[in-house]
């Protein structure tokens, strides 16, 4: 059946995805993004983070999220873009994967938005390959386009 | 759910059934009883019902072996021996193996086992035994011996079957064994050869096997030490105790109900609530003087109390005695001196002492490796001991012991030593050490180098060890939960290792520090003393910041360019520095500012972080901004910091052991005063408004306790001068009790005080003399004294009214 034969498996991490996303919204310097909402643990305002001397570098610090230490990652470190935006950001998302926890800040977060996987692209040819192993996917949604971020990958400790 | 559950509660059952055998068979190697045979067989008897239940047959199957063979020495027909107890051992190690992995059980092979134990059984086997055992063919002592039995029941004594090995054993006549036995009071009821130890023609051993039996009321080591000898074999046929002892367990069975099994998982919860509950008092401890509200403030430091003995509460529960650490080295000892072909004693001492579980796995881990290399290093081999004139089986001990919410643990043996020639040559081979250094280093620093990566003096790697990687793992382990080590050696006479562990590890009172402006916290335990720095005293040396404290220099790190790159030129002005103690060196940290003191709750930094060494971990302030501990050890091993003037730390060892000769020198309304440094816990500044007062006394917090304080003024009738805003406290221990005395500065802090003749006017209760500082006379007092004084008369009452008060608020 032609549906079937388009039908793909999308992939985030080693885990197949459903046909239907449930994706958490974010904005950061004018971009949106996007993470499966199932990692997501809380958004936080207002957080001082505190960087820790000698960490390495994709690590802006740690924070304090409801009496938890939990380390904040520097997503565009890791993706190594040359253009680093501004490290003081309002919201912190906290992630979490069985009982991993990392965090990642954004200018602010607006919704949790459903979304079908046959909308989503590869980011293969948009992106360098660094870029690409955190932000395998992209979608368009009223004429936006949202970076669809490998939440799973954040947790590998390099 | 529900059967994942009772087959959790199964392993759980059957692991401890299984430790429990594994420490009586140990124990049945050196004291055959019968009562301990009984239970080695319940526990496999247990096991084996319970597996059955659960349809694991591999279990169940392995457990009736096991119980079978058992079942033949309790009936006579199987001697016990060293043969039959790995038997028994191993089966305990696959069982063991298969729990772990429960829901794999029936993939588990035990064919191999079951072959060896079924084989073992045979008459043949023990027929064509070659080791000489107590038991071969011999009849059951029990029965044999059941008329002695009986008349030690009626005497209320115990009742010995000792086997000496004559010529093998002690080099004594039998005339010189009989007036060793007139040394302890007992009656001999039988002696003679033990014909059925007598070797066979072809063994080569030329002992004969001389048994007595033997009534006493002592217990068989007592007997054993007071005798001066050492038997082959002792076999218990009755003790008077046992009726005692199964009194006793029957108590215990019945206050096994007072007991309740609890989740680690649960536990751990609740530490972490409690933690939370801790870092919110401390929020709004913070905020209280703002509300002006006495009332409210009296009632958040009555909860603040309470929620300090909530804490204390439930790290208890989290406490495991030293004993089943013990259990486990026993069997190590065993196997480890057996794979080597060593002879090797093992008493334990303190298996009492109680320490939090995640200490206990620490602790195990590195004494596991201890005790490896004092058996493999240490302890010589039988014939060499013989040579040197040593006993053939060597000793190790390990004594714990509870000392202010420290554990010490030591280890000692009587083998072999440091061999400091070795460890210098090894570390001139991994240039540690210079060939000059090493002609005027001490054996003391030497043994520093042991704990370095690399170093080793075995010149074979052994599966035992060898590889230099172990003493530095020990002792990282040993500092990742605040402990130490140190090692004292007498070459040719043994080792003696020393290890002190916090009881328990979570709320620690920290020194708060700023740095380039963030704040980081120090384990005030590691402290030894606080200056302000001065630019004259400081000087580079080999590219090393040096300070000079009294005669000594003192390595000096920068932590603002350590941590952030600052230049060290800029903000050495206005700094402060801390001196750390660790072990047998002294450094210091210089920082920008100090903020104070602070108990605070230890939380584990990511594993992004496992890499730096600096921090040990992160705490949450009452403004619930993160803070970072730093870790002195870490910081002390990245710097190098420990290589440097290794002479210079010794001499500041031997001056600091006379640090209790120091003054501190104050102000109480104007007069001066001076008292010994070695009384004081520490020195407080308050405000004046938080001096609350109960009846006629003082009271301030202190580590969320009342504490009274006691003012010199009124001991000596000085007039006493209006308080300023800003004052100081004196805190000292006085029989178990934090106590005060109020004063208005701290003037110095000094090494030596002239003393001068008195004047009467100045005589009285606690003064031991007078001196002048600055010019002016100064009162030499002894604040202890004047605080045991008062502790037994004014804030005696006070005290009791404490204690009640919060017991009665606990329940």
């Amino acid at each position: 059946m032609a549906w079937q034969s388009n039908r793909r498996n999308y992939v985030i991490g080693s885990q197949v995805m459903e046909d239907k996303l449930q994706l958490l919204i974010w904005e950061t310097n004018g971009q949106l993004y996007a993470g499966d909402v199932k990692y997501c643990l809380e958004v936080q305002n207002g957080k001082k983070i505190l960087d820790v001397p000698h960490s390495k570098k994709y690590i802006t610090g740690i924070v304090n999220l409801r009496g938890d230490i939990v380390t904040v990652l520097d997503l565009f470190v890791l993706m190594e873009q040359k253009d680093l935006p501004d490290k003081n950001k309002a919201v912190i998302i906290r992630l979490k994967d069985n009982d991993k926890q990392v965090a990642v800040m954004a200018d602010s977060v607006f919704e949790v938005i459903e979304l079908h996987s046959n909308m989503l692209e590869s980011a293969e040819n948009h992106l360098s390959e660094k870029e690409f192993k955190y932000i395998p996917y992209i979608a368009r949604r009223e004429n936006h386009l949202i970076l669809i971020v490998n939440i799973p990958e954040l947790f590998v400790i390099h | 759910m529900e059967l994942d559950s009772l087959i959790s509660d199964f392993v759980s059952e059957a692991l401890e059934l299984l430790q429990k055998a594994e420490t009586r068979i140990l124990e049945l190697e050196e004291d055959y009883n019968i009562e301990k045979l009984h239970s080695i067989f319940r526990a496999f008897h247990t096991i084996k019902g319970n597996s059955g239940m659960f349809g694991f047959h591999v279990i169940q199957e392995l457990s009736h072996k096991s119980e079978e063979i058992l079942d033949a020495v309790r009936s006579g027909h199987l001697p016990y021996s060293r043969e039959l107890a790995d038997l028994l051992l191993k089966s305990i190690d696959r069982l063991k193996q298969i729990l772990a992995d429960i829901y794999n059980e029936k993939n588990y092979l035990i064919s191999d086992l079951i072959e060896e134990i079924t084989n073992f059984a045979q008459p043949s086997h023990t027929q064509t035994s070659k080791e000489v055992s107590v038991r071969e063919e011999a009849p059951n002592l029990e029965i044999l011996y059941s008329e002695q039995i009986k008349l030690a029941l009626e005497k209320k004594l115990n009742l010995y079957y000792y086997l000496f090995e004559l010529l093998e054993d002690s080099n004594l006549t039998l005339d010189e064994l009989e007036n060793k036995l007139k040394l302890v009071e007992n009656e001999v009821l039988s002696r003679g050869l033990d014909y059925y130890s007598i070797p066979l023609i072809y063994e080569k051993k030329i002992s004969l096997p001389y048994y007595f039996l033997i009534l006493t009321q002592e217990n068989i080591d007592a007997f054993e030490t007071k005798l001066g000898l050492k038997a082959k074999q002792k076999i218990t046929l009755h003790l008077h105790t046992q009726q005692k002892t199964e009194e006793k367990t029957n108590n215990i069975t019945t206050n096994q109900t007072d007991f309740l099994r609890v989740k680690i998982d649960l536990l751990d919860d609740l530490i972490n609530l409690v933690g939370e509950t801790i870092i919110t008092r401390n929020q709004l401890l913070q905020r209280a003087p703002l509300w002006n509200d006495p009332e409210g403030s009296s009632i958040l430091s009555r909860m603040s109390q309470l929620i300090t003995q909530l804490h204390t509460k439930i790290m208890n529960t989290r406490l495991q005695e030293l004993s089943t650490v013990y259990q486990r080295i026993s069997r190590i000892v065993r196997d480890t001196s057996k794979s080597l072909g060593k002879q090797v004693e093992l008493k334990l001492e303190g298996g009492e002492v109680e320490l939090d579980k995640t200490m206990i796995d620490t602790i195990l881990d590195a004494l596991v490796h201890l005790i490896r290399n004092s058996i493999d290093h240490g302890i010589e081999t039988p014939e060499e001991r013989k040579k040197l004139g040593k006993s053939q089986e060597g000793l190790i001990s390990i004594r714990a012991s509870l000392q202010t919410g420290t554990v010490r643990i030591q280890i000692e043996d009587d083998g072999r030593g440091l061999d400091y020639e070795k460890i210098k040559l090894s570390a001139i081979k991994r240039g540690l050490l210079t060939e000059s250094r090493a002609q005027e280093i001490s054996n003391e620093e030497l043994t520093e180098f042991i704990f370095l990566p690399g170093v080793s003096t075995k010149e074979n790697i052994t599966e035992t060890s060898g590889r230099g990687v172990g003493m530095d793992a020990v002792r990282n382990g040993l500092k990742k939960i605040g402990g130490t080590i140190h090692l004292t050696s007498v070459t040719g006479q043994g080792l003696k290792i020393t290890a002190t562990i916090p009881q328990t590890v979570s709320v620690i009172s920290c020194l708060l520090i700023l740095v380039n402006g963030r704040r980081f916290a120090i384990f005030q335990k590691y402290i030894a003393e606080l200056l302000q720095f001065e630019e004259k005293n400081y000087s580079v040396i080999n590219g090393h910041g040096m300070y000079q404290l009294r005669e000594n220099l003192i390595p000096i790190i920068h932590l603002g360019k350590l941590l952030y790159g600052e230049d060290i030129q800029s903000k050495q002005q206005n700094s402060y520095i801390v001196i750390i103690r660790l072990d047998t060196y002294y450094f210091g940290l210089l920082f920008d500012e100090m903020l104070g003191t602070e108990e605070i709750v230890i939380k584990p930094l990511g594993e992004h972080f496992k890499g730096i060494k600096l921090f040990s971990g992160a705490t949450i302030m009452g403004d619930g901004e993160a803070v970072l501990i730093l870790d002195v050890f870490g910081i002390a091993d990245y710097t190098g910091i420990h290589t440097i003037e290794v002479k210079t730390s010794k001499e500041i060892i031997s001056k600091t052991k006379e640090r209790g000769k120091g003054y501190v020198l104050f102000e109480s309304s104007s007069q001066y005063f001076a008292t010994l440094s070695s009384s004081i816990v520490s020195i407080e500044r308050i405000s004046t408004q938080s001096i609350y007062h109960i009846s006629n006394i003082e009271v301030i917090e202190y580590k969320n306790d009342i504490v009274p304080i006691q003012r010199l003024e009124e001991i000596y009738n000085i007039e006493k001068q209006p308080d300023q805003k800003e004052k100081f406290v004196l805190i000292c221990k006085i029989e178990e009790r934090y106590l005060g005395i109020l004063i208005d500065k701290v003037l110095d802090v000094i090494e030596s005080l002239q003393l001068v003749p008195s004047s009467q006017h100045w005589q009285g209760e606690g003064i031991l003399g007078h001196a002048l500082y600055d010019q002016k006379p100064t009162i030499l007092v002894d604040i202890e004294a004047i605080l045991t004084k008062v502790n037994h008369t004014k804030f005696k009452w006070l005290g009791k009214v404490i204690e009640e008060t919060m017991s009665l608020e606990v329940k």
